[in-house]
């Protein structure tokens, strides 16, 4: 019974404090890529130092993820995809208000763990049949970009493993479980673990970066602050700075 | 006990709360069932992934299951049979896959036995192992499941009465032939239970495998997998159909199974 009574009061005591269910008013939701997880934590910090009255949030992971969480009301202000096709649809669906508002490109890179055991030289590396290797998930834009270049090399990839995002797929590369991973070149900048290996230019991939509003968003000016401060403020040289492409204005 | 099996009035606060409490279960059920594309239910089944899948969860979760028991039974034995330092402690790292996050126990797998881990490289020059391999996933889904066996079986070898194995030692049985002749018959519906637990707990494995295992269609990509990463992306249909399979199995396994074993209520 005692313990009942604490279940109850707990119970009682988080649905009066605004923290464990409401967000607050100053809070800035964004949702984001998987692959701008570093990026946007520094902008997140910049940015909080220069708007002292707004937390940002961030929520990041697959981008195909983070669109079913908006079509199911997730509490979104800003939405960042790494394909501009899925902002498109979530546009066209009415969940996103557009115009979207580019902000970065990306570019696929080989990541291979420090030193390049494998010796791993290019995309036809991963024909190896005695290498284990790894891509994304065709579900996740890094995954479609990847199997994109494979195809317009000609290459059949043996593949390893698919992983669900681009970070999860680095972690294995970075701790020397596979021998190479097709990720972004932003990904390999922010793992010092991994090595770059780029690709050629025939087998070259890249993707644009977009940044909408949700229709559902509670703080639009700080929403529009921040994008304006990823386009054209600090955030632009801070996504420059993780080696992101910048995109013209 | 002489006491009516049916209460003749049941107390109107146990049936409320139960029945609230029931929604909790009944409404997942239902919003999956109407997200459910039953048109085009036939040919999403027939779907490369989903017959991959459906193979690579059968084949896995039924290994596990056996293993576990393989394992399991002999590490229940020694926990509750034999006197020794350190037991608490044992017991609690054989079952600390149940409390731990699955997605820990996969990177811990990989710390140990990926092939820059503890015995990794070791293993694999010697056997060749993998843990992107059907081994891997056969490996993650035994850590997981096999708390529930060894948990289930030392319970009911702690229950029973231990004077049929004393008597079947005075008559001259050796160690092992009281194990095998006495204690295992006498254990065998909770080894059973345990049996469907840790292959229920296989079944549903996700954490442990795609961290461990990775994620590749037709060599490791289970269904927990297959639902995860189709969920994500444009076409959602094989991972409802997956998750409605999901669904089907467990309940089938879990009505038919627990009356054949236990009697029917």
């Amino acid at each position: 019974m005692r313990l009942g009574g604490f279940a109850v009061g707990g119970l009682a005591l988080c649905l009066l404090a605004t923290s464990c269910s409401a967000r607050s008013d100053d809070d800035l939701v964004v949702f984001g890529a998987a692959s701008l997880t570093d990026v946007l934590q520094a902008a997140e910090e910049q940015f909080e130092q220069d708007n002292p009255g707004i937390d940002v949030v961030l929520n990041l992971g697959g981008s195909n993820a983070l669109r079913e969480q908006i079509r199911s009301g997730a509490d979104a202000d800003l939405f960042i995809p790494a394909d501009p096709e899925i902002m498109a649809e979530a546009i066209a669906a009415g969940d996103v208000d557009g115009p979207e508002t580019a902000i970065a490109r990306n570019e696929l890179a080989i990541a291979v763990p420090a030193g390049n055991p494998a010796d791993v030289q290019s995309l036809s590396d991963f024909a190896r049949p005695e290498l284990l290797l790894g891509i994304c998930a065709s579900a996740v834009p890094c995954g479609q970009l990847a199997r994109a270049a494979f195809a317009t090399s000609d290459i059949d990839p043996s593949l390893d493993t698919e992983e669900p995002d681009v970070r999860s797929l680095l972690a294995k590369v970075a701790g020397g479980e596979l021998d190479a991973g097709v990720v972004y070149i932003s990904d390999v900048a922010a793992d010092p673990r991994v090595e770059l290996v780029a690709l050629k230019a025939w087998e070259q991939q890249s993707t644009t970066y977009v940044i909408a509003p949700t229709s559902g968003a509670t703080n639009a000016a700080a929403a529009k602050r921040f994008v304006d401060f990823l386009q054209q403020g600090e955030g632009r040289s801070i996504i420059q700075q993780f080696g992101f492409g910048s995109v013209s204005r | 006990m002489t006491a009516p099996r049916t209460p003749s009035r049941a107390p109107r606060a146990l049936v409320v709360l139960s029945l609230i409490g029931g929604t909790l279960f009944v409404l997942p059920l239902l919003g999956l069932l109407t997200e459910t594309p039953w048109s085009r239910l036939g040919s999403i089944l027939s779907d490369d992934i989903v017959v991959d899948a459906l193979v690579l969860s059968a084949v896995t979760s039924i290994a596990a299951a056996v293993l576990s028991a393989l394992f399991g039974v002999p590490i229940a034995w020694v926990l509750s049979r034999l006197q020794f330092r350190g037991r608490a402690i044992a017991r609690a790292i054989v079952t600390l896959p149940m409390v731990l996050p699955p997605v820990v126990g996969g990177a811990a797998l990989l710390f140990a036995l990926g092939r820059n881990g503890l015995i990794g490289g070791f293993l694999n020059d010697v056997t060749g192992f993998s843990p992107f391999s059907v081994w891997g996933v056969i490996l993650a889904n035994t850590f997981v499941a096999m708390p529930f066996l060894i948990l289930t079986v030392e319970g009911a070898l702690n229950g029973i009465d231990r004077r049929h194995e004393a008597a079947a030692q005075t008559l001259g049985a050796t160690d092992l032939e009281v194990f095998r002749r006495i204690t295992l018959p006498m254990i065998a519906p909770s080894l059973k239970a345990g049996l469907l637990l840790a292959w229920a707990r296989s079944l549903g494995e996700f954490g442990a495998t795609i961290t461990f295992a990775g994620n590749l269609q037709g060599r490791t990509q289970t269904l927990p997998l297959a639902v995860f990463v189709n969920l994500q992306s444009a076409d959602r249909e094989p991972a409802l159909a997956i998750s409605l399979i999901l669904v089907a199995i467990s309940l089938t396994v879990l009505v038919s199974l627990r009356d054949r074993w236990w009697g029917a209520r």
